[in-house]
């Protein structure tokens, strides 16, 4: 496939017309132009696949010993933390790397296009490795002080998206009235550097001689915080190789009352909501559908404190970046509303990772432990399981989505967007997040363990959310644009439609056709997802087909929204 | 109660049951003995209804296993593994299950309240699954099965594991529950453990069943298996010609410096046999009676029934 993959791509480069759609053949200012385009949508699939790769294959590097009980026993050997560590980080180096130089051939070909200098094709490679060395650090890290995969990745994931997109563009805005500042800027963060690597037409002079060494501060800031990450982790290791006892791991606000000091300070500004949370709870028994219950109730108890510091550390940025701005005397209500749509789509982003990553493990994680089969020899029907899953993971995730409201409401507030536009921005973020979330409960269905269905669900979710409106981008950008054939490819997969409705862009498009057209395809995404999940539940154990019928999958949807505390 | 016939169950190419046949009568506690992959767990899943045979009926009260909505509730499943929620509270725990057999959220505090004590655990209530040991945990399995009240339970190694302590609260447990009524169909690939609580055993390998009966029938298929340990003080290579030349002994060899006797007959040959030695001058010092090992059974059992 990666041999067919690099013909196909030289093939193309023979076979395209000029991109006018005259006929004739591409000239060189054509192919140039076209080998420039093709290393800019490669580059960052490159960046977008190591950011997401990265977590995924390290979350699980102590965390998988942990599960199995075996962390205790590696430390036993003569085996020293530091060469565990070191070793298990070095392990995961090398097939990321290995997965780079597989995908250089691809670059190399946008060079014989034209229009890419092999200064650009080394910085490339530089940003990625960093961004490679930096999920490293970040995974080890939530590896090695977190107890579970599902935990270790949603924070990793939390963290590479607040360093790499949150961060600069942040930081970008608050520095917005230095000329220039975004070169400097690029020495500090992969994106930024990227960014500016795969488009410097724009940049001259020193400027660009600058810029051609740009990837090495994120490369140098990569491999600091792997050192940094092993390092600590070594100290921490003998302290985390066990489970923590029970008692410790019932989260809220008992949790809370044996954290140490810096977790209780993170979590100061989501008390409230923890209270509020815990008081909810509390009024609710098991009612009549136990596994919603169990997901909502006891899986947000044990992932409570986990979302409480992610939650801490969003209040914290947004609360630090107004004050650089205000420092700096850059504050007014543009910063302000710019400010709030980058953290409202950092929270979205959370917010869809946390449900689509908790869903997905859902069903995995019972069979890991041996308590599925315990489950389906229950009275209990398979529908009710499966939208047990969907509801509970649901509600145990409603208290992330207030976080994206409140910033919505900021942005609303700043008067750059009408009320309206900010209650459907909202509504649409809850509608997609049950939709992804409802996809990665059949991928849980489908899937053997619980890395493999996390990463089915993570890739299934950016497809869903964001495919469609890139594979129109690229489209238009290749081919010319057309307004009908865009508005109807973004409606089928509408990803950023919450923000794009909140941000001025080119894609904002409130037409109340593509708006229902976009619900009607997450609704659609949604419930075949979940009747997929049924069916393949019921064939997997033997069950009665007839079971996953629409009518008596509604019949348990009603049953279990009306089911109240005992 | 629980009846298979012909059960059949393929893998692909392999056979994990071939055709096996077996009856369970009410208030049974019916031992399946074998050994690790002989097909024990699988001929549970399909009891249980998880998993469908590839040919042959199985019915639990009457009722087909292809019936999985009416069987579920008449059957408690413990599977080989544990399956417990390590972060509920015991209580939590019954209750969740409760819920599952769609147990009336206002009945259920008296059911558990009730297995809770049968099981011995009423003090752990609000203890965290995961604080409990292994014993316990097996325990409160065995509450969970019960929380539904069903007429038959299918325990599927629950010995497996347990301090020796454990296995006797278990086996009273589970005499208790058969005083209560219930059929017990209960899995070991260890003899001497389920010998002393079953009224019926049944031993599968290689997916085919190689015998079905009481306790008296296994003892009489399997005389002739038996042996002694005896310990003598001096005079061991004398002592081990001496039975040799025994009419009543098959072979006596010396092992870690016991002389081990196989008997042509049963235990009833033991006093005699030992009355002689002395008679002849040996001082026996000790002896042990030795119950013929599952291996030993199988050999006996299986001889020209398998390929």
């Amino acid at each position: 496939m990666f041999l067919a993959a690099i013909v196909g791509a030289v093939a193309l480069w023979w076979a395209l017309d000029a991109p006018d759609g005259s006929g004739r053949r591409m000239t060189l200012s054509d192919s140039a132009e076209f080998g420039r385009k093709m290393f800019v949508w490669l580059s960052f699939l490159l960046m977008t696949g190591a950011a997401l790769l990265t977590p995924a294959v390290t979350a699980d590097l102590l965390t998988g010993e942990k599960k199995a009980n075996t962390l205790g026993l590696l430390l036993l050997t003569r085996l020293s933390p530091v060469i565990i560590v070191r070793d298990k980080a070095l392990s995961r180096i090398a097939y990321m790397g290995q997965l780079v130089v597989l995908c250089m051939p691809f670059l190399f070909i946008c060079m014989m296009f034209g229009g890419v200098s092999s200064w650009q094709i080394v910085a490339v490679v530089g940003s990625i490795f960093a961004i490679i060395l930096t999920g490293l650090a970040a995974g080890l890290f939530f590896s090695t002080v977190l107890q579970n995969y599902v935990s270790a990745l949603c924070a990793s994931y939390a963290f590479m998206f607040a360093y790499l997109l949150v961060l600069p563009t942040a930081i970008g805005m608050a520095l917005a009235f230095i000329r220039g500042a975004e070169i400097w800027l690029a020495f500090a963060s992969p994106f930024m550097a990227l960014v500016l690597i795969v488009e410097p037409r724009f940049i001259t002079g020193p400027e660009l001689e600058a810029l051609k060494s740009a990837w090495t501060g994120p490369l140098g800031a990569g491999l600091v915080m792997l050192l940094a990450s092993v390092v600590i982790c070594t100290r921490l290791l003998p302290r985390h190789a066990e489970l923590r006892p029970a008692a410790a791991s019932r989260g809220g606000l008992t949790g809370l009352a044996s954290a140490s000091a810096w977790k209780v300070l993170l979590s100061v500004p989501v008390l409230p909501f923890i209270f509020l949370a815990e008081i909810f709870e509390r009024r609710r028994g098991i009612g009549r559908n136990p596994v919603l219950w169990r997901e909502a109730a006891v899986t947000k108890r044990s992932g409570r404190l986990a979302t409480v510091y992610v939650s801490g550390v969003i209040l914290y940025l947004f609360a630090g970046i107004l004050a650089i701005c205000a420092a700096s005397g850059n504050i007014n209500l543009d910063v302000l509303y710019q400010i709030a749509v980058a953290f409202f789509v950092f929270s979205e982003f959370f917010l869809f990772l946390a449900a689509s990553v908790t869903s997905a493990v859902s069903l995995t994680q019972e069979r890991e432990e041996g308590t599925f089969e315990v489950l389906i020899s229950t009275a209990l029907r398979t529908r009710h399981i499966v939208l047990g899953k969907f509801l509970g993971v649901l509600r145990s995730c409603a208290v992330l989505a207030v976080f994206p409201a409140v910033f919505a409401v900021i942005a609303g507030a700043s008067g750059r967007v009408f009320p309206g536009v900010v209650a459907l921005s909202i509504a649409f973020l809850l509608l997609q997040a049950a939709g992804v979330s409802a996809m990665a409960v059949y991928f849980s269905a489908v899937s053997s363990t619980s890395v493999k269905a996390a990463g089915l669900a993570i890739v299934g979710g950016i497809v869903a959310l964001v495919a469609p409106m890139v594979a129109t981008a690229v489209l238009a950008d290749v081919f010319g644009n057309s307004r009908a054939f865009e508005e109807v490819l973004f409606s089928l997969g509408p990803g950023v439609l919450p923000a794009t409705l909140l941000a001025d862009t080119p894609y904002k498009m409130a037409a109340p056709g593509t708006l229902l057209l976009s619900a009607f395809a997450f609704v659609s995404i949604g419930l075949l997802s979940l009747l997929a999940a049924t069916h393949r539940l019921n064939s997997e154990t033997g069950r009665e087909g007839g079971g996953s019928g629409m009518s008596r999958w509604l019949g348990a949807a009603r049953s279990a929204l009306s089911a109240r505390s005992r | 109660m629980i009846e298979t016939v012909n059960l059949v169950k393929h893998f692909g190419r392999l056979e994990a049951l071939r055709g096996v046949s077996m009856k369970v009568q009410e208030g049974d506690i019916y031992g399946l003995i074998g050994p690790n992959g002989a097909g024990k767990s699988t001929m549970f899943r399909i009891l249980s209804t998880i998993m469908r045979p590839t040919s042959g009926v199985a019915t639990i009260c009457g009722v087909p296993v292809s019936q999985g909505d009416k069987v579920r509730k008449l059957i408690g499943y413990m599977p080989d593994v544990f399956g417990v929620y390590e972060d509920m509270t015991v209580y939590e725990y019954l209750e969740f299950f409760a819920a599952a057999y769609y147990i009336k959220s206002k009945e259920r505090k008296a059911l558990i309240n009730g297995v809770l004590e049968l099981t011995d655990l009423g003090f752990k209530k609000a203890a965290m699954v995961k604080s409990l040991s292994r014993g316990m945990q097996q325990r409160l399995g065995v509450a969970r099965v019960l929380v539904h009240d069903p007429k038959v339970l299918i325990l599927d190694e629950p010995a497996s594991g347990l301090d020796p302590r454990a296995r006797i609260e278990l086996r009273e447990l589970l005499k208790e529950l058969r005083r209560l009524g219930k059929t017990i169909l209960i899995s070991s690939h260890i003899l001497s453990e389920l010998a002393e609580i079953c009224n019926r055993i049944g031993i599968i390998e290689k997916g085919a069943l190689v015998f079905e009966g009481t306790k008296e029938d296994l003892s009489s298929r399997l005389s002739g298996l038996e042996a002694i340990c005896i310990e003598v003080d001096g005079k061991r290579e004398e002592a081990l010609c001496f039975l040799g030349a025994h009419p009543g002994v098959d072979k006596a060899l010396i092992e870690d410096g016991f002389i081990r006797v196989r008997l042509k007959g049963d235990f009833k040959d033991v006093p005699g046999l030992l009355g002689s030695m002395v008679s002849a001058g040996y001082r026996i010092s000790r002896f042990n009676p030795e119950e013929p090992s599952l291996e030993a059974a199988f050999m006996a059992l299986t001889k020209g029934k398998l390929a």
